[in-house]
């Protein structure tokens, strides 16, 4: 499985209707788009953005084929200032998730990482780790993925992206952010007083759902 | 036990001073980090040092431990800081007093399960 997961600022005035459709008539023309979802991001806490969009494909290749065709108008689309602003995009294929249940919809959670190029090997590995950990502890937690990106284009270099699936807002927005796992442990790595800081830029946001993206 | 929602959240700075650098340190800490850092929300509670004298020829250790009410507040001081990245330059202007350095988050005991009940 590869996906590629893309946060979309659109422009002032756009026809995000108009935009939508032909975006998504991209990934369903093409045999080798698995699955295509893209929504609004939710207007609650700071979500970068105004879409998300999840697409995958059986392995990279298949990525790459689509790029190569009907993705060309899916970029033409997106490189159209008068259309869209800003594009955050990142390539992966598949890190290490964990599952509590199967959501069939609920909120939908990413947050691209840009960790510093300095960083040790170690860090990044225990990084990871307690990442992932992360929905071993906190309950609203439901499904969970972290990865590294292949590709990846937008703001800052992107070098990991982190997924979660909740079962509502108050699972993100409370639980997850007031869970001691969250501000008394991972958060050193973010943290610019902290001596283990290596998270230099982030760029998060969030959608409903009704596809799971696991 | 505290109140869920208001249990006490302590910042420990634990700095290794440069060999007979820790009173200099700290004195610095005091006049630049401190005000800044009460300016946040934050609380002083604690500033301890191992051992209880100045050395010249070695290291001492400071720990300089903080406080807030509840994971909220936190939060907020963590976006006040954010927000307001001035006092990076302390660390940076700190940088040669300091051999190495860590902050930890930590809680009274008693506070765990209810800290983790969210």
């Amino acid at each position: 499985m590869y996906r590629i997961t893309k946060v979309l600022s659109l422009s002032e005035g756009t026809d995000a209707a108009a935009l939508i459709h032909d975006l998504a008539a991209t990934a369903g023309n093409s045999r080798q788009v698995l699955g295509s979802a893209l929504a609004p991001t939710l207007p609650e806490g700071r979500a970068t953005g105004d879409y998300i969009w999840r697409l995958h494909f059986a392995n990279e290749a298949g990525a790459r084929v689509w790029a190569a065709e009907d993705g060309l108008e899916a970029n033409a689309i997106m490189n159209n200032p008068a259309r869209v602003r800003q594009v955050d995009s990142v390539g992966y294929a598949g890190g290490r998730a964990g599952s509590k249940e199967t959501l069939a919809r609920g909120v939908y959670r990413l947050l691209l990482l840009s960790l510093d190029e300095a960083a040790s090997t170690a860090d990044v590995a225990q990084f990871e780790y307690e990442t992932y950990e992360m929905g071993l502890y906190i309950p609203s937690i439901i499904q969970w993925r972290i990865s590294r990106v292949s590709e990846d284009s937008g703001t800052a270099p992107w070098t990991h992206i982190w997924e979660q699936e909740y079962r509502d807002l108050d699972g993100l927005l409370k639980t997850y952010m007031l869970h001691p796992h969250h501000w008394g442990w991972i958060n050193r790595w973010y943290d610019p007083e902290c001596a283990e800081h290596i998270v230099h830029n982030v760029c998060q946001s969030f959608c409903l759902f009704d596809n799971s993206a696991f | 036990m505290s109140e869920t929602g208001q249990e006490t959240i302590y910042y420990l700075d634990h700095l290794v001073a440069q060999p007979g650098r820790a009173e200099e340190l700290l004195r610095f800490y005091m006049s630049d980090y401190a005000p800044q850092a009460k300016g946040r929300g934050l609380t002083l509670v604690h500033r301890w040092v191992t051992p209880p004298l100045w050395l010249k020829e070695q290291s001492n250790e400071l720990f300089v431990i903080w406080s807030v009410q509840g994971a909220q507040a936190w939060w907020d001081v963590t976006r006040h800081r954010r927000a307001d990245p001035s006092f990076l330059g302390f660390w940076a202007e700190a940088q040669p007093m300091i051999v190495s350095r860590r902050r930890l988050f930590l809680s009274h005991v008693d506070d765990v399960d209810s800290l983790n009940h969210v």
